[in-house]
């Protein structure tokens, strides 16, 4: 069952390469892989229905490898994070239109997608890290998508933010860290 | 006192980031904020007289657990940096079309630039 918890990361990283490789106008084909990767997601989060476990990638055990667990909470984020991503990527379809290249778009909500469900299943604060900043670079690109003068102010002021606030997630890292 | 000297460092970032008007300026506050959070986890770490957190058989493993530094502040050292340079390099591109679109790097100008062409 556990072998889930690693394909929630995997596997909309992969469509967002995937999509990333396809030429630019085969923005339909891009459409279906990402809708395909999410309910695919989506199936599975809600497959791991009361759940707890912890997967080890690689068989490495926990202070030298990275580890993925998931509990009632995580799985009850895990699930409005799927639903959203399903509803988010339908109902975009008509509005995205009004863009050039919405391919994209495509891949960098996967990316985000993945750093999202990464950040609720990370088994450490170090992969949690990693994740968070996975998720908000791929958002500070997704504000300034359409690269008209509001939206560049927009996500400018959004990055100083989020960089602000990443520093400070750094020192309260270093704050804790068993001395 | 290392510890006051980072936050006073961190706090001159976050200073500069509430009062220049220039972007550029902006985005080098913001590199000394994440530079101060990195050194404050760089001391965290350190532990004098320390060897460094690989296994090579000269030591036990009590002895070896008390002697090397703990390799967790610097795992997050490298990644941080790392990400903050990413994050660096996003914002100079966003400031980069700014410039292109308004021709100043001014936060005030694009702010009056972008209400008289609303109106």
């Amino acid at each position: 069952m556990n072998v889930i918890l690693p394909l929630l990361v995997a596997l909309p990283l992969g469509a967002g390469f995937i999509i990333a490789l396809l030429p630019k106008k085969h923005t339909k084909a891009a459409a279906v892989i990402s809708v395909t990767a999410s309910i695919i997601i989506l199936v599975g989060s809600a497959a791991l229905f009361g759940y707890e476990g912890i997967y080890e990638i690689g068989g490495w055990n926990a202070p030298v490898g990275i580890s993925l667990s998931i509990d009632a909470f995580s799985w009850i984020m895990l699930m409005s994070i799927s639903t959203l991503t399903l509803f988010v990527l339908l109902f975009s379809a008509d509005y995205m239109k009004t863009y050039t290249s919405r391919s994209r778009f495509y891949v960098l909500f996967l990316m985000m997608v993945a750093g999202m469900n990464g950040t609720v299943i990370a088994g450490d604060i170090f992969n949690r890290f990693v994740y968070v900043e996975m998720a908000a670079i791929a958002s500070y690109i997704l504000v300034g998508f359409g690269c008209g003068s509001k939206e560049l102010a927009a996500s400018l002021k959004y990055a100083v933010l989020g960089a602000l606030a990443s520093s400070v997630t750094v020192l309260g890292i270093g704050l804790f860290s068993p001395r | 006192m290392n510890y006051i000297l980072t936050l006073l460092l961190f706090l001159v970032g976050v200073f500069g980031i509430f009062t220049q008007r220039n972007i550029i300026k902006i985005i080098i506050s913001v590199s000394i904020a994440e530079s101060a959070a990195n050194m404050f986890l760089v001391l965290v770490g350190y532990r004098s007289g320390g060897i460094a957190p690989v296994i090579t058989g000269r030591y036990g493993p009590e002895e070896f657990s008390l002697l090397s530094v703990d390799p967790f502040p610097q795992v997050m050292v490298i990644t941080s940096i790392v990400i903050g340079l990413s994050v660096i390099a996003l914002m100079v591109v966003i400031a980069l079309r700014l410039y292109h679109i308004h021709g100043t790097y001014n936060i005030d100008e694009i702010i009056i630039n972008y209400r008289e062409n609303k109106k």
